[in-house]
């Protein structure tokens, strides 16, 4: 039944982040967006931390409010959520995939493979944004879950452990649904769903081989897929004209375009 | 699982080097002040009730200093997980009773150790000094109102946390955790010298400051200033102290609760705010 999103809106304080938005999440979906454009809260909208949220959220059918003490539905790798004690990584990690029931061993080989086993002793404070990143991923991937939710998880990554990131994650056996503002890695997942966000709001959803073949042009156009930066409006149509996703590396110079 | 919880929790604390400074290493500094500096001008043939007296007033006021400084570990940590406790409620096997009762449980465990350092350190350091044995008089009393105070701070502590994450009052949080510290410095000394009257019941720094002294003097505590206690005519029942600490403890664990349920956790972003 996956994740359920209708007519969901979201604000810190007074500032509205999200607006209005309705999706469906069911695992192999992108969350495509620039920074600012609302990505991270509309995570921290789903995992019901955070934010004052309205409108109708479910997982599999359930309002997000009524889950309690559930293990097996959701993890994710937001850095705010390993926040719970000051202990060395290795510690914090057993003690989240004890407490989540998943495999603390299969942790374990993902922190060799990614060769980071040698911070494992150092908290997660001390270690820099790649090394937070790699681990806060593997925490989340050694749940028994089954949605994943990874915020940026090739952000401050070496070209590397970026690919073997996206390895893991295009073989992975179960629901992920990543957001992220980098096009470079797209071709990767050409079988996912995306779901374009800007300015809080969410469209699509599009296939990722279909957003690849698409261009970018300006102007709204009444059968393709609108959305506005800045005060400029931009739509998404098929053919030779306009700008391809494959030709800036990150969804961030739609705003240098937008000028 | 809980005991995985309270290992980890015991790790963070007892690795915690702030704690250690000023909860312990910097308390023993003013201990040995009281011992040799401010007692300067103390005969030695005085009668042992008034060393016992002095020592117990050293003892009570450090030990409730000691736990205050704690407590700001207690405030920013209960603050900065809020975010993490809020997730691991919703999609794990840990509830917030279970998180409460285990971080109360740690709580007591590591504040228990300091009231045990410290009361050693104290009976050491002022028989040697004065020459008379100064053992507390009351032990199992005296470790009863250890384990209350330390119950009392961790309640407190987390309230003020909670309450900022509530009110969405990031930037208050650093002034917050200092507030048992700050409450309790003016208190515990007016109470040295001056006559506060019902305050010393209604505060729970006064009620536990008066137990501590009571339990480690055997001296009842004065209705006035406790430097007096030995020409005191009026004293006060110990067991409106107990009653006025177990009301703040009841009162406050009723406000956490409510806080728990009501708090949503504080993001990276408003963290940084600190």
């Amino acid at each position: 039944m996956g994740i359920r999103l209708q007519s969901v809106s979201a604000r810190y304080s007074k500032t509205r982040i999200i607006d209005c938005i309705n999706l469906e999440l069911n695992g192999g979906d992108i969350i495509l967006g620039p920074n600012g454009s609302g990505k991270t809260t509309l995570f921290r909208t789903i995992i019901g931390v955070n934010v004052y949220s309205e409108g109708r959220m479910e997982i599999d059918g359930v309002d997000i409010k009524r889950i309690k003490s559930t293990p097996g539905i959701l993890s994710t790798n937001l850095e705010e959520v390993y926040n719970l004690l000051r202990v060395p990584v290795r510690d914090l990690a057993k003690l989240y995939i004890e407490l989540g029931k998943g495999d603390f061993s299969r942790f374990l080989s993902m922190v060799e493979e990614f060769e980071v086993f040698g911070v494992l002793n150092k908290r997660l404070d001390e270690l820099s944004a790649g090394q937070k990143r790699i681990l806060c991923n593997l925490i989340a991937l050694a749940m028994d879950v089954k949605y994943v939710l990874l915020d940026e998880p090739f952000e401050n990554m070496d070209p590397a452990r970026r690919v073997k990131m996206a390895k893991i994650l295009i073989e992975w056996d179960g629901g992920i649904v990543m957001n992220t503002h980098a096009t470079w890695l797209l071709d990767k997942f050409s079988n996912w769903r995306t779901h374009l966000m800007f300015h809080g709001r969410v469209y699509g959803p599009i296939r990722v081989d279909d957003l690849l073949k698409a261009r970018i042009i300006e102007g709204r156009r009444e059968d393709a897929i609108s959305f506005t930066i800045g005060e400029k409006s931009f739509s998404l149509v098929s053919g030779d004209k306009g700008l391809c996703l494959t030709e800036i590396d990150s969804l961030d110079r739609l705003f240098e375009v937008g000028l | 699982m809980s005991i995985l919880l309270l290992k980890m929790f015991l790790k963070q604390m007892f690795r915690n080097p702030y704690a250690w400074g000023w909860g312990f290493f910097f308390v023993s500094f003013w201990l040995i002040m009281g011992a040799y500096i401010f007692s300067l001008e103390m005969p030695t043939d005085l009668p042992a009730e008034i060393y016992f007296s002095y020592t117990g007033s050293w003892f009570s006021m450090s030990l409730v200093y000691s736990f205050s400084a704690l407590a700001v570990g207690i405030v920013e940590s209960a603050y900065h997980s809020s975010f993490s406790l809020r997730y691991l409620t919703k999609y794990s096997t840990l509830d917030s009773k279970r998180y409460y009762l285990v971080s109360i449980i740690s709580t007591m465990v590591f504040f228990s150790v300091f009231s045990i350092l410290l009361g050693v350190e104290t009976s050491s350091i002022y028989s040697f000094r004065f020459g008379v044995q100064l053992i507390p008089k009351k032990p199992f009393e005296l470790t009863l109102a250890s384990i209350l105070s330390a119950l009392f701070i961790y309640v407190l502590s987390s309230s003020v946390a909670y309450l900022i994450l509530v009110l969405k009052k990031p930037r208050l949080i650093v002034f917050a955790s200092f507030l048992p510290l700050v409450i309790s410095y003016p208190l515990l000394f007016f109470q040295l010298y001056v006559d506060i009257g019902y305050v010393v019941v209604l505060s729970p720094f006064n009620a536990v400051n008066s137990l501590l002294y009571h339990y480690y003097s055997g001296i009842s505590v004065p209705r006035g200033p406790i430097i007096k206690s030995m020409q005191a005519s009026a004293v006060i029942n110990p067991s409106y102290f107990w009653a006025s600490l177990i009301s703040w403890i009841f009162s406050l664990s009723m406000l956490n609760v409510i806080l728990i349920g009501r708090q949503k956790g504080i993001s990276i972003e408003e963290l940084r705010q600190v």
